[in-house]
Formats: C-alpha cells, structure tokens, sequence
C-alpha cells in the first residue's frame, strides 16, 4: 500500500517536472544574442576588467549626467549644513551665559506678583525716565541726593 | 569517415573557460565576449523563468555580465566559471526581485517555439480525455509562468535549474552554496506546491 503511494507521488512530481520542462520552448528572438553582445561591448568598452572602486565611482559618475548632478547636490547640502552649524555655534560661544534665575524661573505659586495685571498707564510710565524734583537750584539741598533706579535729578529756577 | 566527421576534425578545439577567463583577465575582450556567447542563453533562461517578464530578464542578463567583467580577479577558480557566473545571476535576480515593485500579475513572455508541438508531454497533454486537452499553447505558457511566480524566490531558483534547464542536484548545490539534501528537499517542496497550482494538468 505505501508502495504504491510512494510511486503515485513520484509520477505526479515527474508530470509536473515534464510540465515544468515545457519552458524550455520559450525563447527569445533570434537576434537577442547579437543585441545582446553589442549592448554588453558598449557598456564595457571603457571598463578594464577587474577594475579598482575608485575607477568604478569615476566611471559610475560619469556614465551619465544624473548621479553626477546627485552628488553635487549632495556634497552642496553637506557644506551648507556644516557652515551653518558652524556659524550657529559661534554667535553661541559669543553670547554672555544666562543668569541662573534666567535659566530656572521660581515655580508660579512661590510668586505673588505672577498673574497680577499691571495697568497701561504704569507701563506707559515706567517706559520714559521719571523726572524726580529734588530742590530748587536756589536753595540748598537737605540731606543726601536721593536717586531711585529710573530717577533723573532736574535743576530748575524759580 | 563522412564528410561531417572531416569537418569537425578540422577545426580548432574549443578554449577552455579557464583558458578564456585568463585571457580576459589579460584584456583580451573577445575572450571574455566568448565567454558571454557560451552562457548567456543559459543565464538569460535562468533570469527569465525567475522575473516571468523578458525585459527584466535581458536587464539581469546585461548587469550579471558586467558585474562578472568588473570581478574577474575576484574569480579564483576554486569552482568553475559556469558555476560563478551563475551564482552571480542568482544572487542578482533574487536581489532584483526583492527590490521589484511591479504587480504580480505583470508579465511579458517569449514566444514559444514550434517543436513543443513534438514534445512528448505536450502531446500527452493533447491526448488526455480531460478539458486540458484544448488548451492552446499560449494559455498553458501563462498558467505555467503564473504557477512558477507563485513560488519563493529559492524554491523557483531550484526548480528553474533542475526542471527547467536540467541541471544536477550537485551543481545546483554548489552554486547556491548549500547542501545537496537542501535542493532536494526545496525541489520536493516546491513541486508539491506546483501540483496543487497546476492540478488540471498534472492530476
């Protein structure tokens, strides 16, 4: 019974390697190979066999305008982009380090002033300097000058 | 002696491969287009039953040939020419299928020839008492292809050299660079899988 089992196995996969071998009559035209060698000497006519990597990249180059023109675009980006980083780094090095409080503001709620509207006419104010009248020129001054952060001491006659 | 006989004898005995190979090496081109005459068809079959598409296939046969005129001091003659050229087509073709985005179904065949009218399996398709036997020669040719595009890309390889171009188990073995019991067991598989495709024809 395995016998007869094994056999019937065996035939289909050699009806179908029969099968299979029918491909043998696909073929091509009858100048493929002229074509063929022609298309091949054209390629090969300026290649050395067993040519070096770098005669390979030359040859690649230059075979056509396309990964010529690839490649300088490449190289074109790769410069931009290192001058650019380059310059970025510069004017890095160039700006003063940032105070500390700069860097890490105190959290919201340790701060009372934060979220407190101040008034347009304030911050109009305080964008002009604040003209203190100390003393009349004529008199003379009492104590010492007292000069506040945006203060500008102002002489004036009577 | 017949006149044929006198003919044979009066030519010049073929150069080895080895003989063209280091020749070529020399940069003598017509040894190497030698070399190319004798396997192209063979690597061209080869490239063909792999893609199923004929335009692709004449592409791999021009990229193997330069790829191997570009290597030919890389080739040390552990194994044959024959055999490293077609490792390189293999390798080729299963790179180029993989990287391939055309639709399964987009084929572009040979003509076949007349003689598979004499061919022995073609005449007991013809004689069968089955729908089979009125298929026309272009159908079978589509069916076949779209059966052997079903499989793996080694599975077709083997196929493709043992049923297709007759080559042994050994030298199939040696190309792919695998044991001989590993091409036996991808040929039992594969045509398993071709039986159940094609079982109108091989029941």
């Amino acid at each position: 019974m395995k016998q007869k089992e094994h056999t019937t196995e065996r035939d289909r996969a050699d009806s179908i390697q029969r099968l299979m071998a029918l491909k043998r009559h696909e073929t091509p035209d009858p100048y493929w190979d002229t074509r063929m060698l022609a298309k091949l000497r054209e390629t090969l006519a300026h290649t050395a066999p067993g040519m070096s990597w770098g005669a390979r990249v030359k040859e690649w180059l230059t075979a056509s305008p396309a990964p010529l023109l690839g490649a300088a675009s490449v190289a074109a980006l790769a410069l931009l982009s290192v001058s650019l980083w380059f310059d970025r780094a510069a004017s890095e090095s160039m700006q003063p380090a940032p105070a500390v409080a700069e860097i890490a503001p105190p959290p919201a709620e340790d701060h009372p002033m934060v979220g407190v509207e101040t008034p347009a006419e304030e911050i109009e104010l305080y964008r002009k300097p604040v003209f203190v009248f100390e003393y009349p020129s004529n008199r003379e001054p009492v104590g010492p000058l007292r000069m506040g952060p945006s203060s500008v001491p102002v002489r004036y006659d009577f | 002696m017949t006149s044929e006989h006198q003919a044979d004898e009066a030519q010049p005995p073929k150069p080895a491969d080895a003989e063209l190979v280091a020749r070529a090496r020399g940069g003598e081109y017509a040894a190497y287009e030698e070399l190319v005459r004798r396997y192209q068809r063979r690597v061209y079959t080869l490239a063909y039953n792999m893609t199923g598409h004929k335009e692709d296939a004449e592409d791999m046969v021009q990229e193997v040939f330069v790829k191997a005129y570009r290597s030919l001091d890389g080739f040390k003659g552990d194994s044959s020419f024959y055999t490293w050229i077609y490792r390189i087509a293999v390798n080729r073709t299963i790179n180029f299928l993989k990287k391939r985005k055309r639709k399964a179904g987009d084929v572009s065949l040979d003509d076949v020839d007349q003689a598979i009218e004499r061919d022995p399996a073609f005449v007991e398709l013809r004689t069968r008492e089955t729908p089979v036997r009125d298929i026309t020669i272009s159908e079978l040719q589509k069916k076949l292809n779209a059966a052997l595009q079903t499989l793996s890309e080694k599975h077709r390889s083997v196929v493709v050299m043992h049923d297709i171009q007759g080559m042994p188990h050994e030298e199939i073995a040696r190309i792919m660079k695998c044991s001989v019991g590993t091409i036996r067991s991808r040929l039992f598989y594969a045509r398993q899988h071709l039986q159940k495709e094609l079982a109108e024809f091989a029941p």
